[in-house]
């Protein structure tokens, strides 16, 4: 068996199921703020890219093989 | 007054699970260096229904204070479970440990329902683990299971750690430190990127080094182990379920970090 979030965590994470925390930030009331001014968004035409090669397609990695076990050897 | 918590079991895996936390409060009873840290088992018994019952004692400070709680890994948390592996500890090969055989019957299990692409992504990683942990001789140690605030209540200096039922003897020295760090951020549906999880594997280091200063914790063993760790907690889901839940967020954020272990694995 290994390391799993149990249901406690589940709930937790959800806040049903939460202590006070020292970790918890105070909720702050955002001050009321006039809405920030946009900037108008600009498009512009990108120049066209050259053609180019297609990247190589990245080289598989070989994976790990083991033929034989190798022990350590420890005296009796 | 003392506070104390009585669990029920509603059902036979509930009752699995409630023997199973018995028995290690029993054996926690008996550290020492946990004394006060960890609940006491006060009455166990079989209700009317037939289910287990255990009755356990809380948290509560001995100036009358209130146990609080913290997300962060404090070293109040690395001395407890500093002192918790110390509680049971064999030195041995990954191959021999109780935490590979675990993983080798859950991968067999988990065969019997997992597609099949998914099973061949498992079985890499568990290669991956053996391979990388090949010549590698360390503690295998007693692990909570759940280690993760809402198991852990802060009095003073000290933790009080509750929640014994997944607890396992011969657990990589890394699944408590490594589970603390990363199972919240999952939980809370943040992604758990290759850079979030490569600082979980620093200060789990920087835990080992500490807890363990005699054995060599290279970033290829921090690595294998932070593997074994996402393993486990993976196939543990499965188990649970009969199914890889992928949608789940646990699930879903350990599976994609099994299938990008290449970008975080340290050679």
């Amino acid at each position: 068996m290994s390391a799993a979030a149990t249901a406690a965590g589940y709930l937790y994470a959800s806040g049903r199921l939460r202590g006070r925390s020292k970790d918890e930030e105070p909720e702050k009331k955002e001050e009321s703020k006039p809405p920030a001014r946009r900037r108008p968004i600009r498009i512009a035409a990108l120049p066209e890219r050259e053609m180019r090669e297609p990247a190589p397609a990245p080289r598989a990695r070989p994976a790990p093989r083991i033929e034989y076990r190798v022990r350590r050897w420890r005296p009796e | 007054m003392r506070l104390s918590l009585t669990k029920t079991a509603v059902d036979e895996s509930g009752d699995r699970l409630l023997a199973r936390e018995a028995r290690w409060l029993r054996e926690l009873e008996a550290v020492r260096e946990l004394e006060g840290q960890v609940p006491r088992l006060l009455e166990e018994g079989t209700a009317a229904d037939g289910r287990r019952y255990l009755v356990v004692s809380l948290a509560s400070a001995d100036d009358g204070g209130h146990a609080g709680e913290t997300r962060a890994f404090t070293d109040d948390h690395a001395r407890f479970l500093a002192r918790l592996g110390k509680a049971r500890f064999r030195a041995t090969d990954f191959e021999l440990s109780g935490c590979a055989e675990w993983l080798q019957r859950s991968l067999k299990k988990v065969a019997a329902f997992a597609a099949p692409e998914e099973y061949a992504t498992l079985e890499e990683a568990f290669h991956d683990c053996e391979t990388a942990l090949l010549y590698w001789t360390g503690p295998y140690v007693a692990a909570q299971g759940d280690f993760a605030p809402w198991n852990i209540r802060t009095l003073g200096a000290q933790l009080f750690v509750s929640g014994w039922e997944r607890a396992r003897a011969d657990a990589s020295p890394l699944d408590d430190v490594l589970h603390y760090l990363v199972i919240q951020r999952a939980l809370r549906l943040r992604p758990v990127t290759v850079r979030f999880l490569q600082s979980a594997m620093k200060r789990a280091r920087e835990f080992a080094l500490q807890a363990y200063p005699d054995w060599s914790w290279r970033p290829p063993v921090i690595g294998a182990l932070t593997l074994v760790y996402l393993l486990g907690a993976t196939l543990h889901h499965a188990l649970e379920r009969r199914r890889l839940e992928r949608a789940d967020p646990v699930v879903g954020a350990y599976w994609r970090l099994l299938e990008k272990r290449a970008a975080w694995m340290p050679q």
